[in-house]
């Protein structure tokens, strides 16, 4: 997380792993060997997607999609 | 020795292979007690919160299945992309591991907050949709946006798509967690942290369920009950003490789904034999007493039933929803055409309750005479039932008639009733999901009902990493390939709220576990090292 988030960026995360939840993962009675810091997003996350004035954004192609598919429209 | 057979002295016929199943699994929770307290513990929501948060401590010590993605929605054909950033919606899907499910795992999603801003709606002077003013309601706030509105200019979509004819209206926002952080057009949204530089003291926010519109007035309509507010001290409390602050721009709370059967309201049954561990048949048989005229849903390809387990990884389907005359979806009471079923707006779109009872959320009084209005802070004791009304008998003796039946439905935060999983998924981030009041009634003891689930929880969570490392997952059965599944399709229609035939698998950019991103429609993988 940066000071100055860029698009698609996570501003805010409530998933903050230890090293103990790290290394002590289970994969039923097996431990499970992972590396890496797991995934980029988690659910809770608030994620910064701005768009500029005149952009197709996400909430406006949301709006399209229903808007084409009342008149039978579908994706190209 | 009493004689064998029925009260009647008949004889038992021998049942037979067939009358022994598969059945569907219709599994909820409840009581074991055959009258009304069952149906109260059944539909509980309190009942899956407390499960939800056992899952959710169990599941946190074994390695979580997560999928993050970002999903490119497709634009309608003959349209361009204007600007360089493609308009995605930013999410994950979790797999919560499950002893009783095919597979073993059930999927439960998420659309992360800040993936739709109304900063980004503007009214036909190309005003932003900032929040105007905010007046009281009773149980709701009324939501003035910016912009000019009248019967000729409504609410731009996806707030409102008026349809031609006398096809409902969609509202497809509706029932989704709105929240006011965002302070500036393009602003980065604020956290229940944010300080204010000029006073020194937290933004703070509000999140409200948006119940319903005005869309020709430019209304929202937000719902006080079950909202959240992020106060001073960066403390959340429900329900909110405060309005949405004008002058803000609305984004979207964080969203889930889940496949599970409690969540879509659809049955499943086993169709895998688990490596040859279940020899029992493998086609189901539905008693013709539970069968529910009208309603029924299929996937489709090109225009053909296509409703195959198996099928090419990227290969894309739609859902369709078929409702015959008398069963019209419950989107808009006053239509009362044969053809509104055939219309892609509704065959595309999963209505809650379309399949079986969507679970009631029971009303309660506000027990505060003096502000019969306000908001309830706290649960007030057992549920008052309220879907069903009677009139005195008509003759002395008699029991009372009953006049009405109706289910009293109604989207808390939770916009829909939650499964156990979803509220794992809020406990695990963090956000602890405000106690339902619906308080089940006990047959045992609470301590002892709770231990148990403790125990029970424990166990399922390690048997089903047993059946997992057993008969595994392919690369097929895991998002986004499983996405064009029967059961998936309609809990992903639901999370990513577009229509069913814009959801498509080369829209998926995923993140492996050291967060780089991979398109599987173009053979991504993620990192095996």
């Amino acid at each position: 997380m940066s000071s100055t988030p860029g698009f698609g960026d996570i501003i805010q995360t409530r998933v903050d792993l230890s090293e103990d939840q790290l290394t002590k993962r289970e994969f039923g009675r097996s431990p499970v060997k992972l590396s890496g810091n797991p995934s980029r997003y988690h659910a809770g996350d608030t994620v910064n997607l701005p768009f500029g004035s005149g952009e197709t954004s996400t909430i406006s192609a949301m709006g399209d999609a229903w808007a084409a598919t009342v008149t039978g429209g579908s994706p190209e | 020795m009493a004689p064998r057979g029925n009260s009647f002295g008949f004889k038992e016929p021998r049942k037979s292979k067939a009358s022994l199943g598969p059945f569907p699994i219709v599994a909820e929770f409840g009581g074991s007690i055959p009258d009304s307290l069952y149906s109260s513990n059944k539909e509980a929501s309190w009942n899956r919160w407390r499960r939800g948060y056992e899952l959710a401590t169990s599941n946190l010590s074994y390695a979580a299945f997560e999928y993050p993605f970002s999903y490119n929605i497709p634009l309608p054909s003959g349209t361009t992309q204007s600007g360089e950033n493609p308009p995605v919606m930013a999410g994950i899907i979790r797999g919560f591991p499950t002893k009783n499910k095919e597979l073993g795992m059930h999927w439960c999603g998420s659309v992360l907050a800040g993936s739709l801003r109304f900063d980004n709606l503007v009214d036909q002077n190309d005003v932003d949709l900032s929040i105007a003013s905010v007046t009281e309601s009773g149980h709701f706030w009324r939501v003035q946006l910016a912009g000019t509105w009248d019967a000729n200019n409504p609410l731009p979509p996806p707030l409102f798509i008026e349809t031609p004819g006398d096809q409902p209206n969609l509202t497809p926002l509706n029932g989704d967690v709105l929240e006011d952080r965002v302070l500036t057009q393009g602003g980065i949204p604020i956290t229940k942290e944010t300080i204010d530089p000029n006073t020194g003291i937290r933004y703070g926010y509000t999140a409200a369920v948006l119940d319903s519109i005005e869309p020709y007035n430019g209304v929202l309509i937000l719902r006080k009950q079950g909202s959240v507010e992020a106060n001073f001290d960066s403390v959340l409390i429900t329900p909110a003490q405060r309005a949405p602050q004008a002058g803000r721009f609305f984004i979207n709370g964080s969203k889930y789904a889940c496949s599970c059967q409690d969540f879509t309201r659809r049955q499943y049954f086993y169709v895998s034999t688990f490596l040859g561990r279940r020899k029992s048949p493998t086609f189901p048989l539905t008693k013709c007493a539970t069968l529910k005229p009208g309603r029924y849903e299929v996937t489709t390809t090109a225009g053909e039933i296509d409703e195959r387990i198996m099928q090419k990884a990227l290969q894309d389907r739609a859902l369709t929803i078929v409702a015959p005359s008398g069963y019209e979806l419950p989107y808009n009471q006053s239509v009362n055409s044969k053809d509104v079923n055939n219309i892609p707006s509704n065959t595309n779109r999963d209505f809650p309750g379309v399949f079986s009872d969507f679970g009631n959320v029971y009303t309660r009084g506000t027990d505060i005479p003096s502000d019969p209005n306000a908001p309830v802070p706290r649960s007030e004791g057992m549920v008052k039932y309220g879907d069903y009304d009677t009139i005195p008998p008509a003759a002395a003796g008699q029991p009372n008639q009953l006049i009405q039946v109706q289910d009293t439905w109604s989207h808390l935060l939770d916009e829909y009733r939650y499964c156990k999983h979803i509220y794992a998924m809020k406990y695990t981030d963090d956000l602890f999901p405000p106690e339902p009041s619906d308080f089940p009634a006990f047959t045992t003891e609470q301590a002892a009902w709770e231990q148990r689930l403790v125990d029970e929880t424990e166990r399922d969570q390690r048997k089903a990493f047993d059946n997992i490392t057993t008969y595994g997952l392919s690369y097929m059965d895991v998002p986004p390939l499983n996405i064009q599944s029967p059961i998936m399709i309609s809990m992903m229609q639901k999370m990513l709220n577009i229509p069913a035939s814009f959801i498509k698998i080369e829209g998926f950019t995923m993140y492996d576990k050291n967060g780089n991103a991979y398109v599987p429609a173009s053979g991504g993988r993620p990192s095996n090292v």
